[in-house]
């Protein structure tokens, strides 16, 4: 019984729980409200994690200041995709931002001379608030929450304002919302911009509580994991249902790790429920979908 | 809503976690952390280790334990990922409360679990990382495989002792092999010698033809080739069928039998470094290991898994001197000099690190056999 | 100098090599994008399929060669048939964002059920002359499987292209690709005829699987890599056109090669990838754009 009790246990989960949803958040309201499917949010994720390692390894960048620059760099990054965006329909879109991921990917691998390469930043270290050292899961989670709660009010201010409603508008119907003087592009880029901004954060985060970055942490698994969560939730509830998503993927990958299954099978247990739940949430979506 | 969520979800845990079975009072829980699956191959790894380890354990418990306990270990697998290496040494360290975990098998995961060890204060050591940084990387951390300077140093001296002038090298991007390249490169151009090429190719990869063609047009005297089980084969196969016709260097990774299935033919007369002997050669401790593997798993043991036997061994060295809490474990480890381990003579230094010297041997039939060096006289 | 030379003959031929592959993968993308308008991500999960059925029948099941090539393929044909009617029939009708999405699952999902049956450890098959390397010239090696590889690009593509242009069912297929309604209205059983585009795009999946298999191993990642980049070949050359596919499958692989015979190497794979990037920006049309009159 003391097991899950164990303080320290509980608090490293809901870390990466709360990490993980800022980058939800935004990958969430990105695909529903501006219909911008995202393959590729791992590597804003990643671009976050490294600039601020890299920042405060080299330059002894606070906490603070190391996560806003993380989030400006991975939405300067965004821009890029933006870009894309404006040229492309939504499936070539979607591929567009896979190879985004990759050549990032890559990128992070190869320029070793800034990035450490294959061998990973390593030392990076931990967070210093108000004096305090964040080293502890339950020290830093009070971060975390944080953060996340910011990310979660700057979501539900924008899509409960009038501009919310065009960036719903923008994917419906952007014709009408042309009438009424607004650019839907603009919004979209908009609402990328800031999905990317709060991935950069919570890779910033990560950077910070783990102390060590690595090029195969920001791959094509990782990106998809996001996704299957993030495609749980609706464009009416874009809030909510990443937290449901965001339990459903915890428990069952801490039920899986618990339940002491076999340790070679959990790795491709955890991928086929996250492939199967993309693919039936798909499915079911289809189905009820208005037509 | 949300609130009945979260609790409903807390409830939920802690009724899994008391489903845990818990180690109870007469048994000592070691904690591993390996590759059990994973990218091309890397299962290979986790199992070479996994058997090592069962294997000694069922011979130091039938002998009594350790402390008058038996030991049990708890697996976790790491994909050989970072990430997930984190995960699961956390999930050792907060849930099965082990004082010791044998694992990382990559560099890239070792350097990443080891700070959180010596945060928690838990003895870490890796029968397997071999980059240079984990020397550094903290008290609680030990190896008993020896780091990647002594394998590139050693080839260095060897190539250099041969008359080569210029060399050449093929290695994957991964702390592991390309830490012993940067080693040999900066060694053998000290003493004057040229690398004329060093190319790189992605982990996981099986094509190295346009590498080694590059390597071929700038026509080293050695080609220095550094991979994985399935890399490293490929290179092998690929060199022969490219016509490469010059000695063909190597490390520790040749030992692992999945590098002669893969490159056949190609592997014969390839010299290369590694800490342990094996086979003809293989004397005392080594010998037994490998004969006591053979009887239990009916194959020959592959890579890391002599380090990994050494490893349970010197932690229940230590805890029947000192006791089982990670303090005694960290110092009875430290105090470890001239042990006679399976991998060779383990003694671990300051840093938590051992220096098996590595030996030359070759292939001759398949057969690994101790290379005689015949250095040109002067 | 010669060095060089002989050098820059190599990468040559190491950028045909890897371009049949391409061009080989890339014809299965293509034919069913032509049909359908979207992109088949499960193709890597034909590509695993028709190598590990292949593994089973010759290494487990000792059965001749030839044979279990033909029957392995055939398997992955199937597999490409349940595909369409489990996976992407119900998402006829919407986006074409919906079934990237439900093919890149499917893909997932079979690359982790094959490595939880088979174990993630690589397979060899058994030993034979299709993985030796031949030499030319005395002085550059080609593996034989790749030849047998560029040999199956070019007969696929003619045979498609027969097919396409002098049969019955080569006529049903045009008319459902030019316009899906009106095929139907002319009595074209529609759904049959976009089920065999699956199935023949799959069978070549799967012959393409086997072959790689034999230039390396077996692994459940095997369809990984290929898929992306017979994707980008297909694209590159026209999705739709078959035969601009194979030359850009071709041009890909040698692209890629060349390249890195002056860049660092390890920047090989990026460059399928940007080379992605830069057509779907500016060229979304590829090569040779689909003209229907001439497919």
């Amino acid at each position: 019984m003391e097991a899950v009790l164990n303080v320290d246990y509980f608090a490293h989960i809901l870390v990466f729980f709360f990490i993980y949803s800022l980058v939800v958040f935004g990958l969430s309201y990105s695909t529903h409200a501006a219909g911008i499917l995202s393959l590729g949010h791992g590597a804003f994720y990643g671009i976050g994690a490294y600039t601020a390692a890299l920042l405060t390894i080299h330059f002894n960048v606070g906490f603070f200041t190391a996560t806003v620059l993380a989030g400006l760099a991975a939405l300067l990054a965004s821009s890029f995709i933006g870009f894309c965006s404006l040229r492309l329909k939504e499936d070539y879109l979607a591929i567009a931002t896979l190879a985004f991921l990759e050549v990032t990917r890559q990128l992070l691998y190869n320029w070793s001379s800034v990035t450490n390469g294959a061998y990973g930043l390593a030392g990076i270290p931990p967070a210093q608030l108000f004096g305090f050292e964040a080293r502890q899961p339950v020290s830093f989670l009070p971060i975390s929450i944080i953060l996340s709660l910011f990310g979660i009010v700057i979501i539900t201010r924008i899509s409960r304002t009038p501009l919310g409603f065009s960036i719903l508008a923008s994917t419906d119907d952007p014709i009408a919302l042309q009438t009424f003087g607004k650019r839907p592009t603009v919004l979209k880029l908009g609402v990328l911009s800031i999905s990317a901004f709060l991935a950069g954060v919570a890779g910033s985060q990560y950077a910070f509580y783990v102390n060590y970055v690595h090029p195969n942490d920001f791959g094509l698994s990782t990106s998809i994991m996001f996704l299957a969560i993030a495609m749980i939730a609706t464009a009416r509830r874009p809030i909510a249902g990443c937290f449901v998503g965001l339990l459903l993927f915890f428990v069952t990958s801490e039920l899986l790790r618990l339940l002491n299954f076999p340790a070679e099978v959990k790795g491709n247990l955890i991928q086929i429920l996250t492939a199967l739940t993309i693919f039936l949430v798909v499915l079911f979506r289809e189905r009820h979908a208005k037509k | 809503m949300m609130k009945s969520l979260v609790f409903l979800f807390a409830c939920f845990l802690m009724f899994l976690g008391s489903c845990q079975p818990r180690g109870t009072n007469s048994e000592v829980v070691i904690g591993s952390a390996i590759s059990l699956t994973g990218q091309e191959g890397a299962g290979v790894y986790g199992e070479n280790i996994r058997n090592s380890m069962e294997l000694a354990i069922s011979e130091i418990n039938a002998k009594g334990g350790t402390h008058g306990k038996l030991i049990r270990v708890v697996y976790e697998d790491t994909q050989l990922q970072p990430q997930v290496a984190v995960s699961a040494v956390n999930k050792l360290i907060n849930v099965d409360k082990v004082k010791v975990i044998v694992g990382a098998v990559s560099s890239g995961e070792t350097l990443a679990v080891a700070p959180i060890c010596e945060r928690n204060k838990v003895v870490l050591i890796s029968p397997a990382s071999t980059s240079h940084e984990i020397s550094n990387s903290g008290d609680y951390i030990f190896r008993t495989i020896a780091p990647d300077t002594l394998e590139g140093n050693a080839m260095a001296k060897f190539a250099l002792q041969s008359g080569y002038k210029t060399a050449a090298a093929v290695f994957v991007d991964n702390a592991g092999t390309k830490g012993p390249a940067e080693v040999f490169k900066q060694a053998f151009e000290t003493a004057g010698g040229k690398m004329v090429a060093m190319e790189v190719g992605p982990q996981g990869s099986t094509d190295f033809r346009t590498q080694l063609a590059k390597v071929k047009a700038a026509s080293p005297d050695a080609v220095y080739l550094l991979g994985y089980a399935l890399e490293l084969g490929n290179m092998l196969k690929q060199s022969k069928e490219l016509g490469i016709q010059k000695p063909l260097l190597s490390f520790q990774v040749m030992e692992e039998p999945k590098v002669v299935e893969i490159a056949g033919n190609a592997a014969n007369s390839v010299i290369f470094t590694s800490p342990t002997i094996r086979a003809s050669e293989a004397q005392g401790r080594t010998k037994q290991f490998i004969d006591a593997y053979r009887q239990r798993y009916k194959k020959d043991p592959g890579i890391f898994s002599y380090n990994a036997y050494d490893a349970v061994y010197v932690i229940a060295k230590a805890i029947e001197r000192y006791g089982e809490d990670a303090e005694s474990i960290k110092k009875g480890l430290y105090e470890i000099q001239n042990y006679d381990g399976a991998s060779g003579q383990i003694s671990f230094d300051r840093n938590g690190d051992t220096a098996q010297p590595p030996k030359l041997l070759t292939y001759q039939n398949g057969q690994i056999v101790v290379f005689q060096p015949q250095f040109a006289q002067r | 100098m010669r060095g060089q030379f002989d050098l820059l003959i190599q990468i040559c031929i190491n950028g045909l090599a890897a371009g049949a592959m391409y061009s080989l993968v890339a014809v299965g993308y293509s034919l069913v994008y032509g049909v359908l308008r979207f992109i088949n991500f499960a193709h890597a999960a034909s590509i695993a399929i028709g190598a590990y059925a292949f593994l089973t029948l010759t290494t487990y099941l000792g059965i001749p060669i030839v044979l279990a090539f033909l029957l392995a393929s055939s398997l992955a044909g199937l597999f490409g048939w349940t595909l369409e009617k489990v996976a992407y029939h119900p998402l006829r009708r919407s986006s074409s964002l919906t079934p990237l999405l439900s093919g890149i699952a499917i893909a997932i999902l079979i690359e982790n059920v094959l490595a939880l049956a088979f174990g993630p450890a690589p397979y060899r098959l058994s030993r034979s002359s299709e993985s030796d390397a031949i030499q030319l010239l005395g002085r550059y090696s080609i593996l034989r499987v790749h030849l047998y590889m560029l040999a199956s690009a070019g007969i696929a593509a003619m045979l498609l292209l027969i097919m396409l242009r002098y049969t019955s069912l080569g006529r049903r297929i045009r008319a459902t690709a030019e316009n899906l309604e009106l095929a139907q209205v002319r009595g074209i059983d529609t759904d049959n005829t976009i089920s065999l585009v699956f199935v023949i795009g799959s069978f070549l999946a799967g012959v393409a699987g086997i072959l790689i298999a034999y230039e390396t191993q077996v692994t459940p990642q095997i369809g990984f890599l290929p898929s992306i980049k017979g994707f980008i070949a297909a694209l590159v050359g026209g999705l739709g056109n078959v035969g601009g596919t194979v030359i850009a499958g071709l041009l890909l692989g040698f692209f890629e090669n060349v390249l890195v015979w002056q860049l660092p190497t390890v920047y090989k794979d990026s460059i399928a990838f940007v080379v992605l990037i830069g057509f779907l920006l500016f060229k979304p049309g590829g090569l040779f754009p689909n003209k229907w009159k001439r497919f």
